[in-house]
């Protein structure tokens, strides 16, 4: 079986389109196998959460679909080029000032030839104007509710704005794809909520398909459907009203936050 | 009657004791040789790989002018005042050296040649190389370290940027291009600081110093000199680049990856400045 993570548009089918695919992911790391053959689909306007415990390979999935690893075999789909992700430690660059983080992918032309789709993508970059720029980036972070920053630099800010400037970095290009890795992470739960309503926003909106990687129940509740890991495999799958009232062992531990269970730390 | 050495039990005890001792520390130190040499190996090969891809980048035009004089801003600005502080007292010394001597020799006419071709051919570049590592190599390899391990550079990939051409590229080019032109100026300054020893201490006249730099110093000199530094330029940089894109772990990583930046460009540079010497002026024709 091939591994590889490729932009090809998933097979054409009635009903709402598949923008992510991923088909029998595995990967290992030093013999310990930490993905085992994983599968499963992201529709449009549809939000998927990951949930499991520490270790359990949710973010190497995750770096997975967002081509930062390849996997060992299996394969990845993704219908559109422009997909962004954003970071559990925001991931911001240093260097720059808060308008040149949220402005980076529209002032950097792409490097990465993948498809035509790209090439569409870097003239529509190409076309943007500076005043045009600054336009987009002030309306961004008013959208994450940190308006006038612009000319700070990422060491200037607390955790929380950091966490919002990379989210309004991952959206300035309206991605169609966006994979979050703890997004609500370290927020206080106004801010959490600031984000969680962005989440959704955006799946209305852009029509997006999301991966959300999380352990907050809040951002859980706010999802359309659950996929909980386990020793690199999917255990269970469902709403997350279901994950309440599931008599699924895996579920159900992972609900009531039991120490009760099949998932033990030792098993990390 | 052949005599026997005389046992003593608690001797060998005490040598079995120092053996068991040791041999582990021993096979530690070993495999952690072994280990460090793996790394050297992978990162010459990650280096190589990196080279070619920027050689592409370069070839298709793709690379960001004001990234490079800002990097060639912080190299040349942050470096030369040391640089010119190694190379004026390098060319001082060799002037201490070789100057009172010289004149009892009746060889004074030549003190100047001397010094000029200590420090052009090798000086110059060597220590001008040695104030890059220490503050610019060693900089580039932490913060690059830092932000492979704060995803910083994942966020590049991602962001389809190529983390070769945004981060590595500018640096090495930078490198390649603020060298040799640092060490034209340092190698005027070392001359001078020879000049300046060679007449408080010899009694050369500086008219008679500069005679004889300018009657030995040839072009062969200069342009090797220039090409060296540009070599070391490349390596230097391209060597801290690659160490600090391929760190993982935490902020002990982090220091491990300066401190190899500094000691394998050291030693890289060391290596090439033979290879280059050899090639230009150690062939027997």
């Amino acid at each position: 079986m091939s591994a590889q993570s490729s932009m090809q548009p998933p097979v054409p089918a009635s009903g709402p389109e598949t923008l992510i695919r991923v088909e029998n992911v595995r990967k290992s790391f030093g013999g310990h196998e930490v993905l085992r053959g994983i599968s499963f689909e992201v529709q449009e306007h549809e939000t998927l959460g990951i949930i499991g415990i520490s270790g359990c390979g949710k973010s190497t999935l995750l770096r997975i679909i967002s081509s930062l690893e390849t996997p060992d075999s299996g394969e990845v789909y993704l219908a559109d080029p422009n997909y962004s992700l954003v970071f559990q430690y925001s991931a911001l660059f240093d260097s720059l000032s808060v308008f040149e983080n949220v402005a980076f992918s529209l002032l950097e032309r792409p490097d990465y030839d993948f498809e035509q789709a790209l090439e569409r993508q870097r003239q529509a970059r190409r076309s943007y104007s500076m005043p045009e720029i600054r336009e987009i980036v002030a309306e961004k972070l008013r959208m994450v509710g940190l308006e006038g920053i612009e000319k700070q630099y990422p060491n200037e800010l607390s955790g929380g704005m950091k966490k919002r400037v990379s989210f309004a970095r991952a959206i300035v290009g309206n991605p169609r794809i966006i994979l979050y890795d703890e997004p609500t992470a370290g927020l206080d739960p106004i801010a959490s909520t600031v984000i969680e309503d962005y989440i959704m926003k955006l799946r209305n909106e852009l029509n997006a398909a999301s991966v959300v990687v999380t352990h907050q129940f809040s951002t859980i509740n706010r999802t359309d459907r659950i996929i909980l890991l386990h020793e690199g495999a999917i255990q269970w799958t469902g709403t997350p009203q279901e994950l309440y009232s599931s008599e699924d062992p895996f579920a159900r531990q992972f609900a009531h936050a039991s120490l009760e269970g099949p998932m033990t730390l030792e098993q990390e | 009657m052949t005599s026997f050495p005389e046992q003593n039990p608690e001797a060998d005890a005490l040598a079995v004791q120092e053996h068991t001792r040791l041999f582990p520390f021993t096979r530690r130190a070993l495999g952690a040789m072994r280990r460090e040499l793996l790394v050297f190996l992978d990162t010459l090969g990650c280096a190589v790989l990196y080279a070619g891809e920027m050689a592409r980048f370069i070839f298709k035009g793709q690379f960001n002018t004001k990234h490079l004089m800002q990097q060639m801003a912080f190299v040349g600005i942050d470096t030369l005042g040391i640089a010119l502080v190694m190379t004026i007292f390098s060319g001082m010394v060799i002037a201490l050296q070789i100057a009172k001597e010289m004149v009892k020799q009746g060889a004074g006419d030549y003190v100047g040649a001397l010094v000029s071709m200590a420090i052009i051919r090798e000086m110059a570049p060597i220590m001008t190389g040695f104030a890059v590592i220490a503050m610019a190599g060693s900089a580039y390899a932490a913060e690059l370290s830092t932000m492979q391990i704060t995803s910083q550079v994942s966020a590049l990939e991602v962001l389809h940027v190529s983390p070769v051409r945004y981060l590595l590229m500018p640096r090495v080019l930078a490198g390649m291009i603020a060298l040799p032109l640092m060490n034209i100026i340092t190698a005027v300054a070392g001359i001078l600081g020879g000049l300046v020893i060679s007449y408080y201490l010899a009694d050369i006249h500086p008219g008679q110093f500069l005679d004889s730099v300018w009657n030995q110093t040839s072009f062969k000199d200069v342009f090797a000199m220039l090409g060296k530094s540009c070599v070391f330029g490349f390596i230097i940089f391209t060597i801290s680049a690659t160490i600090g894109l391929n760190t993982t772990g935490g902020s002990r990583e982090v220091g491990k990856a300066t401190t190899r930046s500094v000691v394998w460009s050291f030693i890289l540079m060391a290596i090439s400045d033979y290879i280059l010497t050899y090639l230009i002026y150690g062939t027997r024709s």
